[in-house]
Order: C-alpha cells, then sequence, then structure tokens
C-alpha cells in the first residue's frame, strides 16, 4: 500500500493521465486525418530531438532541455509529413515518414556516440522509456504541453474535424484549412513526444494507435472518439500499473499490452455483436 | 447579366497544361453542364472560379470579384460539392454537423452556431427530404442520402453560384432524379447559378440550360442542340454518337470515370 503513495508512483499515476489526454490528441488525431502510424513513428524522430538536447545539456546543465528539443523534433517531424502529405496526397505518408525519420534516426546515431553513458540512458528513454521513471522535470513538460495541446483541441476542435472529414469541401466553403491542418499535424507531433517521455517510443504504436482504433470501433460521433480513447488510455494505463506491480512485470510494457488486449476484445466483442 | 467571366485563362501544374486559353461567359440564373473526359481539367476549372488553384494566364471575374485576389470573399458566396470520394466517409459525423459546417465555414473563429442556424439546417433538410436523418451519421447513410446531405451543407449559405463536382458518382438513378429535381426549383425560385461538372451528361441531359464540352480548351459552349454534336464530342473524346429519341438528346461517349 506505501508504494502507492511513494513519488514516482504519483509521478507515474500523473504521466498515465497525462498520456490518457495526450494519446487522445495524437492517436484519435491521426486516425481521423487518416494518417493512422504518424503518431507512433513522428514519436520516434523524437529520439533525434532528444540527442541533440542533451549534447546541450552536456555544455549548460540544464534539464528541461532535452524535452524542449525532443519536442520541438517531433513537431517539426510531424509538419514536414503534413507538407509532404499535402503537397502528394495521403498516399505519401509512408514517403513522408520515411523521410523525417531518417533525418532524425541518422542525428541520434550520429549524435549519442558523442555522448556520457548517463546522457545516452536519458536519451534512449525515448525509445523505450518506464513510466515509473518519470521526474518532476518531466512532468512539468508534459503538463504544459497536454495542457496546451487540450486548450488548442477545444478551442479548434470543429476546424480540425472539418479538415479531417473533407478538406476539399471546407477549403471551397471558406476555411483557411492549410492553417488548421498543420495545427492538426503540430498537434500530432507534440503530444506525441509526451507520450513517447512517458511510454518510450517503441510502444506507442499501443497507447496512440489502439486506443484511437478501438474508439473509431465504438463511436457514433467524432467527440466520443475523443472521449473513448482518453478513456480507454486511461483504462490500460491504471491496468498495466496494477498489474505490472502485482505480477512484478516491466510497467510500460504491461500497460501497452493491456492496451492491445482491450483493442482485441472490443475487435471480437463487435464480431459477436 | 453575367455572373461568371472567364478570358483566356490558361492553369498549369507542374509544366503540365491543365487548362488553355480558356473563354466563356456564365449568365444568372442558368443550369450550366460541364463535361469532358477525365484529365480534360473540369475540376479545376471549379476550383479556379473559386480562386483555389493559381492561373498562368488569363482573367476570371465572379460577382465583379477577381477570385484570385478575394478568393475567400468569392468562396463565401458560392456552394460547393466536392467528388465524394474526397469526402472521409469513415469518420462518424452527425448529418446536423455536416449541414452546418456549409454556415460556420463561412463565420469567424469561434464560429458559434445559433438557434436560428439550427432552425435552417431543419428547413433545408426538409426541402430535400432528408430531415428524419438529421441525427443520424454521415457513414450510416447510402450515396444518395450522403450527396444530398453534401447539397443541404453547400444550399444552407443561400448562395448565389452552386457548384458540383461529379455529384451522381455512386448515387442511385432515384436520388439522382430527386437531387434533380431540387436543383430545377433552386435555379427558378431562388435564381441559384449551378454549374455541374459530370463525366455523363445522359442523366442530366434534361437539366441542362448550357452544356460546357471541355478537353483542356473549351470545345464547345452554349445550349444543349448547339453544343452537343457529334464533331464538338469528337474533339473532346476522339469520338461519339448523338441519338434523338422521344425529342430528348443522347451522347454516347464511351468515357468512363473510376472512383
Amino acid at each position: 500500500m506505501s508504494l502507492l503513495y511513494s513519488p514516482f508512483m504519483i509521478n507515474a499515476l500523473i504521466g498515465i493521465i497525462l498520456g490518457g489526454i495526450t494519446a487522445m490528441i495524437t492517436g484519435a488525431l491521426s486516425t481521423l486525418r487518416n494518417v493512422h502510424y504518424l503518431s507512433a513513428e513522428v514519436t520516434h524522430s523524437a529520439l533525434g530531438g532528444a540527442a541533440i538536447g542533451a549534447l546541450i545539456y552536456s555544455q549548460i546543465e540544464y534539464e528541461p532541455i532535452i524535452f524542449i528539443t525532443a519536442t520541438t523534433f517531433s513537431i517539426i517531424s510531424s509538419i514536414i509529413t503534413g507538407y509532404i502529405v499535402r503537397e502528394r496526397g495521403v498516399e505519401a505518408t509512408g514517403l513522408a515518414i520515411g523521410v523525417v525519420l531518417a533525418i532524425s534516426l541518422s542525428t541520434y546515431s550520429i549524435v549519442i556516440g558523442t555522448l556520457k553513458a548517463e546522457l545516452i540512458i536519458k536519451v534512449n528513454s525515448y525509445l523505450l522509456s518506464d513510466i515509473l521513471l518519470i521526474t518532476y522535470s518531466d512532468l512539468m513538460g508534459m503538463t504544459l504541453i497536454s495542457f496546451i495541446g487540450l486548450i488548442v483541441l477545444i478551442a479548434f476542435y470543429k476546424e480540425l474535424i472539418y479538415v479531417c472529414f473533407d478538406m476539399e469541401g471546407a477549403e471551397a466553403l471558406g476555411l483557411k484549412t492549410k492553417i488548421y491542418d498543420y495545427m492538426a499535424f503540430a498537434l500530432i507531433g507534440a503530444t506525441g513526444a509526451v507520450l513517447a517521455r512517458a511510454m518510450g517510443a517503441l510502444l506507442i504504436y499501443a497507447l496512440a494507435i489502439l486506443p484511437a482504433a478501438s474508439s473509431i470501433e465504438l463511436s457514433n460521433s467524432t467527440s466520443k472518439i475523443f472521449i473513448y480513447t482518453f478513456t480507454i488510455s486511461l483504462i490500460a494505463g491504471l491496468a498495466g500499473i496494477l498489474i505490472s506491480l502485482t505480477l512484478n512485470l516491466p510497467t510500460s510494457g504491461t500497460i501497452a499490452a493491456t492496451a492491445t488486449t482491450i483493442y482485441i476484445l472490443i475487435k471480437m466483442a463487435k464480431k459477436i455483436i | 447579366m453575367s455572373i461568371i467571366n472567364v478570358e483566356n485563362l490558361t492553369v498549369t501544374y507542374d509544366k503540365i497544361v491543365a487548362l488553355e486559353d480558356v473563354t466563356f461567359k456564365i449568365d444568372t440564373p442558368s443550369i450550366n453542364i460541364i463535361i469532358g473526359p477525365n484529365g480534360a481539367g473540369k475540376t479545376t476549372l471549379l476550383k479556379a472560379i473559386m480562386g483555389l488553384v493559381k492561373t498562368t494566364r488569363g482573367r476570371i471575374e465572379v460577382l465583379g470579384l477577381n477570385p484570385m485576389e478575394k478568393s475567400f470573399e468569392v468562396r463565401k458566396l458560392m456552394g460547393y460539392i466536392p467528388q465524394r470520394d474526397r469526402v472521409m466517409e469513415g469518420i462518424p459525423m452527425k448529418v446536423t454537423d455536416v449541414i452546418l459546417m456549409g454556415i460556420a465555414t463561412k463565420r469567424e473563429w469561434p464560429r458559434i452556431i445559433s438557434r436560428e442556424d439550427l432552425k435552417e439546417a431543419e428547413n433545408i433538410a426538409e426541402f430535400l427530404g432528408i430531415k428524419d436523418l438529421m441525427n443520424k451519421t454521415f457513414n450510416q447513410l447510402s450515396g444518395g442520402q450522403k450527396q444530398k446531405v453534401l447539397l443541404a451543407r453547400a444550399l444552407i449559405s443561400k448562395p448565389k453560384i452552386l457548384m458540383l463536382d461529379e455529384p451522381f458518382n455512386g448515387v442511385d438513378v432515384i436520388s439522382q432524379y430527386s437531387i434533380m429535381e431540387k436543383l430545377k426549383e433552386l435555379r427558378k425560385i431562388n435564381g441559384t447559378t449551378i454549374l455541374l461538372v459530370t463525366h455523363d451528361i445522359n442523366p442530366v441531359i434534361e437539366l441542362a440550360e448550357n452544356v460546357m464540352i471541355i478537353n483542356r480548351r473549351v470545345i464547345a459552349f452554349g445550349k444543349v442542340h448547339e453544343a452537343l454534336n457529334e464533331e464538338s464530342l469528337s474533339k473532346a473524346y476522339g469520338g461519339g454518337r448523338i441519338i434523338f429519341a422521344e425529342g430528348k438528346c443522347y451522347s454516347i461517349i464511351g468515357d468512363t470515370h473510376h472512383r
């Protein structure tokens, strides 16, 4: 019981809530925009940013810089993907993701060799993280991005849905779609970076894509897709922590496995019903 | 009185000519059918009229405005139905919300919807016979119902010009006739000018006042019997026959349009 009140557990629980918010934004938006894998792939590019951040950190010793550069890299990568998708169509998503990953991962490979061991661990936590190891400094950055993401989503909800639903029609009707489309891509990148810090980029497939895919199966309105994605992510997070503590398993991996199980159960239930 | 004036319009995409030296005038009110083979520049022409594509040469005037300079203002005065395959039909958007999109997109942020707007959405839905669908989601509807919802979205802002891009793709014959009847009413009662792009003119031949045949250039433009002849079809499609039966004119052009 005392474990539940330990600082790292409280940080992890806050991380789960923030993870739910960011999974909702990045997962649901990328699903609605028909670039399903973007949320997961673009967060891999946070690695390159984290590596550059670690390089700067070794000079100025300002801890948040790693989170800042990782998030910036993720946003820029998402926007570059958005540009290529807009220019060449949604079928060019694979090519776009390939371009941004190549840039980011080559940056990571070059920089990582120059870093000290402790900084390499910090950078690699963006690839395979453990939610129980989230620091106070990480939480501050995650809270800020989640809060801004949520405000932007609520403020421009109609516009974001319109560009996802019918870009050409919305533009012809008078909406300045370019702004809102890039806003959607920036949101996917920013909130994806937060999720990468909480879960590690490798597990984002489970926590961003699957809850959103499950929600589409269950929803009869666009707002419900967001609400269900948040709820499924939160349930997967809380259940994952509980199972991992009970069975002494790695927490983030267990959360990802729980989210996958929920998705499979929903698919099976839909088939039966 | 002409509502759209196009003079010597040329549009190129990456050095590929989509439209070349296109000149015509559209009078108001009128129903104008634009036909041509795939890649003829039909959709590009509609987009150029809305100011959504860069023109290489020429001049366009819509309701006295230049859409290249005042695209936003021009689009506010228009209703547009895109090809349905451009719409993400899998998104569970409520029919009411799709219709209200036609008003909200023309407003400034935060694009608040009033009770009067909701009432207007109901009126338009009733006019088009889709009022009972308003609480359903777009992805639950048939092709014809979806097209009527998109038409309601285009009409809710009471546009002076209505442009429809391949509106009958994937739409059953009964719905096609029902939509055509509504378009006739709009032209007659509201004085709406309609531009309808299609690859198959036969279903809409009764609707047409003017026909424009294009294949990058304007091959023919005028009343149905003037524009629609074997020579113009041959120039546009490389062949074609015109058949007159029971006072109606049919064209056989063997063109297909892939969705």
